[in-house]
């Protein structure tokens, strides 16, 4: 039961990483009908950001080291839109070349990334460190608690704010129909932006609690958990934000229960299977809307 | 005689009855004309005369000829598109669907694909069915681009055209496909007058190269200048069925295209 | 005849470069012209599925793998030649390509990518873990040279011949296939699906197809990869290797083969290039991901080309008139 208990809670705090990222895609998704590739990539930049400062200008200052890299990781996010998906979205482009620049993006950015910071392993400050949570006998990092917590405390912000305020509602009525906003004389490109900024945002916390959780970084954690979290997206239902949450937290929950009773390297042939087959079950994802067969 | 016959069509899409119990007859060398209100059904009937929808009650006849001229009927209900084809059915699209990327000389020799007898593999090398298969191929599409007035416009890429020949290539690839009945969609929308009229000729000469025509159309003029017989539709089901004279006096329909209050102004005006 | 030379000059000066670059190089040009060979084939095989077949495809490197790793462990398990796997490898990827293509029958679009992603992660975890047969993470080392039939490849030149060859005839299949019903019919598919079921052809058997083609296409250069480092380990096909493949063939225009090696050529070279200088050394990769955002930035594909392609329809509009006025006459 302790077992079973501890499995369950790394999947969900697991899970919550995956959910931030994957929000991001979704957002994105859901406006433009794009994949925005650069996601991932943003992840690890934030991750890395964070440690620069860290190791930096700001040492020691968990806290005020998170504000500025949440700072820095909503401008890189503004910066992409404008820079690599504006241009071709305002030519009217497809948004398969959309889709091959945010690729551009990606790759920028990881290269960039790998040349500063170099391939080898280093360690991450975490909080709370070697502070653990006794849970019905399952013995449970603090920070794994601090991050399912603020999560939930996001997701339920991020919810409200579409919901009830001006914005979240502009973002709604993008998702519906752009050329109709744009007719309306709604900022378009801001809102695009600033929606960008938000998946950014929320992909550099993601990226920077990871990093947190395994109290080490290194280049590779963008790919692995990049490509994770789109993969979330798509099995939630790519373009619906629940679907995002749910497909992170189920992704994350089987890749733990199957990590923690089978074994290490089963658990990504498991996830990834498991993504292939939901897809070929229900094309659009668990809460997906079919899009319309239209002659 | 008769060319098809519709029975009983029905479809719901979930609650929705789109097209109810529709009931009509195509004949040979005729065009028959679809017409009713925006959101009729009359789109939905294409889709399932072409197998893009299955129609959830009813049947779909196409009368063929066999060695002996006799009419023998075979049932194409809820058959794929690509069967439909086959069977002699090709249609146009409301919107134009050409392959826009792609010159028009191949959009025609797509509509030709299922006449062109070489498979995926000879596709792969050289070989001198394939030779024979696309020389043929090539010199037939230049036959039907000529009939359409297109000649010129061979090696263009389709969206470089303007409006107007892009439909009229679109019914060329719909006629590729060597079809016994042409469904048109709206072929007219979007032209100025003088362009309609040249258009219903061009309609009318299209009974040279095919059995029947099938014509959906929003222009009242050009429907009652060409058509042989209309069949009405509202809200799905057939209100009306008979020549343009019969049809435009019948007070059903000027109900269904005006409204009660229409037909009493009409009924005071007259 | 004129007209055939025009259309393919692009390909022609590239093959007469490149046959003529060995006498030039040193044996380290020369490891770098192989690698644009092979680049070339593998990125010929996604623009097929890309530009002819309209799949956005994230896991080509997949194909890739599957094609080193087939050679390499027949070679491991059986001390096999070159030759005699080839047959194998074909087999092997074509399956493989078969296999990815099922779900397409119920699948379009966007998740399309998705799944090709998925099954990209799929193939490398399984080599990655299938020790008895692949060796897993260590990887298969000692991989020797081409052996054709007993004839054993010594020097890279022979090498880089045997490549090229392999060049001339992708591409050369590629255009048979392209100029065909196949072809047309897979264009038609994606510029318009739904105008194509229209057409009467049948969508999925053509994405089977095409999936299987371009697969087999990767496979050969990845066995033929798979010689030329003497060893393969599973970390080398990543997806940035699949997203490699997609700037090469996007630098080059969809559909464009001849552009398509131009990109593998130019992608191939340029970081190599970039390593003489120092302060870019590190990020000398970099350039993959430029190059992908400025050509979509400026006009998604080599500047020019949809000019080059507006002229050249003229052309053709213009000679076909002229030949009807001939035979009229």
């Amino acid at each position: 039961m302790a077992k079973f208990l501890q499995i369950l809670v790394n999947g969900i705090s697991l899970g919550s990483i995956y959910a931030l990222t994957a929000i991001g895609y979704s957002l994105i998704y859901s406006i433009l009908q794009l994949i925005n590739m650069s996601n991932a990539a943003v992840f690890l930049t934030s991750a890395v950001i964070f440690y620069a400062l860290y190791s930096s200008i700001t040492a020691g200052q968990v806290a005020l080291t998170f504000i500025l890299t949440l700072i820095a990781a909503g401008a890189l996010g503004y910066i992409i839109e404008l820079v690599a998906i504006r241009p071709i979205r305002e030519k009217g482009d497809s948004n398969t070349y959309a889709l091959i620049s945010s690729i551009g993006v990606k790759t920028i950015l990881e290269q960039i990334c790998q040349g500063t910071f170099g391939s080898e392993i280093k360690p991450f400050p975490t909080l709370l460190a070697g502070k653990y949570i006794d849970l019905f006998g399952a013995r449970t990092s603090a920070i794994q608690i601090i991050i399912i917590v603020v999560t939930l405390v996001i997701l339920f912000v991020m919810n409200w704010y579409t919901q009830h305020n001006r914005v979240g509602r502009g973002l709604r009525a993008l998702s519906q129909n752009l050329n109709a906003c744009h007719l309306m004389g709604m900022p378009v490109n801001t809102l695009i932006g600033v929606s960008f900024a938000v998946g950014s945002i929320l992909a550099a916390v993601s990226g920077v609690a990871y990093c947190m959780y395994l109290s080490s970084i290194s280049i590779s954690v963008g790919a692995a958990i990049g490509n994770k979290a789109f993969a979330a997206t798509v099995l939630g239902g790519i373009g619906v934000l629940k679907g995002a949450v749910v497909g992170g937290y189920i992704l994350a929950v089987i890749e733990s229960f199957v990590a923690g009773y089978w074994s290490m390297s089963a658990m990504n042939f498991v996830s990834f299977s498991v993504i292939i087959i939901v897809l070929i079950i229900k094309p659009t994802g668990i809460f997906g809307k079919k899009e319309q067969h239209k002659v | 005689m008769s060319l098809l016959s519709v029975k009983n069509l029905t479809i719901r899409f979930g609650g929705l009855v789109a097209v109810d119990n529709l009931n009509f007859e195509m004949e040979p060398g005729k065009i028959t004309s679809l017409i009713g209100p925006n959101g009729a059904g009359k789109t939905t009937v294409i889709n399932m005369l072409t197998g893009f929808y299955t129609p959830t009650s009813g049947k779909i006849i196409l009368y063929e000829k066999d060695g002996k001229g006799n009419e023998v009927p075979v049932d194409i209900t809820g058959n794929s598109t690509d069967l439909v084809v086959k069977k002699g059915l090709s249609r146009t699209f409301q919107n134009i669907r050409l392959f826009s990327n792609m010159t028009a000389l191949d959009n025609i020799l797509v509509g030709m694909q299922h006449r062109i007898e070489y498979g995926s593999f000879l596709s792969l090398f050289p070989n001198a069915q394939k030779n024979k298969w696309e020389k043929q191929a090539r010199e037939e599409a230049i036959e039907i681009l000529k009939k359409v007035g297109l000649e010129d416009a061979a090696y263009e890429r389709a969206t470089s055209l303007p409006y107007g020949k892009q439909r009229k290539l679109e019914i060329g690839r719909a006629l590729a496909s060597h079809p016994k009945v042409l469904l048109l969609d709206e072929p007219a929308a979007g032209m100025n007058p003088a362009e309609k009229k040249e258009l219903s000729q061009f309609i009318r000469s299209l009974l040279n190269e095919v059995e029947g025509i099938l014509l959906i159309e929003h222009d009242m003029k050009l429907i009652m200048d060409i058509s042989d017989k209309i069949v009405v539709l509202n809200h799905g089901a057939k209100i009306c069925e008979g020549k343009p004279e019969e049809v435009q006096t019948n007070e059903e329909v000027i109900e269904a295209y005006l409204g009660k209050k229409g037909v009493q102004r009409n009924v005071t005006a007259g | 005849m004129k007209t055939i030379l025009k259309k393919h000059l692009l390909f022609l000066i590239i093959i007469v470069v490149m046959c003529v670059a060995p006498v030039f190089t040193n044996a380290y040009q020369l490891r770098i012209l192989i690698s644009a060979a092979l680049a070339m084939i593998f990125a010929m095989s996604l623009n097929l599925l890309m530009g002819i077949g309209g799949t956005v495809s994230f896991g080509h490197a997949a194909f890739y793998s599957i094609g080193a790793y087939t050679t390499a462990v027949l070679w491991y398990h059986f001390r096999t030649a070159y030759s005699t796997n080839f047959i194998p490898v074909l087999l092997v990827t074509g399956l493989a390509g078969l296999l990815l293509s099922l779900p397409m029958s119920r699948i379009t679009g966007r998740y399309v990518t998705i799944i090709t992603l998925s099954f990209a992660e799929i193939v490398n975890l399984i080599i990655k873990n299938w020790d008895p047969v692949t060796l897993g993470q260590m990887g298969i080392v000692g991989i020797p040279s081409v052996n054709l039939f007993g004839h054993v490849l010594k020097s890279k030149t022979e090498f880089f011949y045997l490549t090229m060859f392999f060049v001339i005839m992708t591409y050369i299949i590629m255009n048979w296939l392209v100029n065909s019903k196949l072809g047309r019919n897979l264009r038609a598919i994606s510029n318009d699906a739904i105008a194509a079921e229209a057409m009467g052809i049948k969508i999925f058997p053509y994405k089977v197809i095409v999936f299987t083609i371009s697969a087999v296409f990767a496979g050969i250069a990845g066995s033929l990869y798979a010689h030329l480092m003497s060893y393969v380990e599973p970390s080398t096909f990543n997806s940035n290797l699949s997203f490699q493949c997609i700037s090469m063939v996007v630098i080059g225009g969809l559909g464009n083969f001849s552009g398509t090696m131009v990109g593998a050529l130019f992608l191939t070279i340029l970081p190599e290039y970039l390593r003489r200088f120092e302060f870019l050394f590190k990020y000398r990769m970099i350039a993959y991901g430029l190059v992908l955002v400025i050509v979509m930035w400026i006009n998604h594909s080599i500047p020019g080309t949809k000019l080059k392609n507006a002229v050249t329809s003229r052309f053709n509009a213009l000679l076909h008139r002229k030949n009807a006025e001939a035979q009229e006459a």
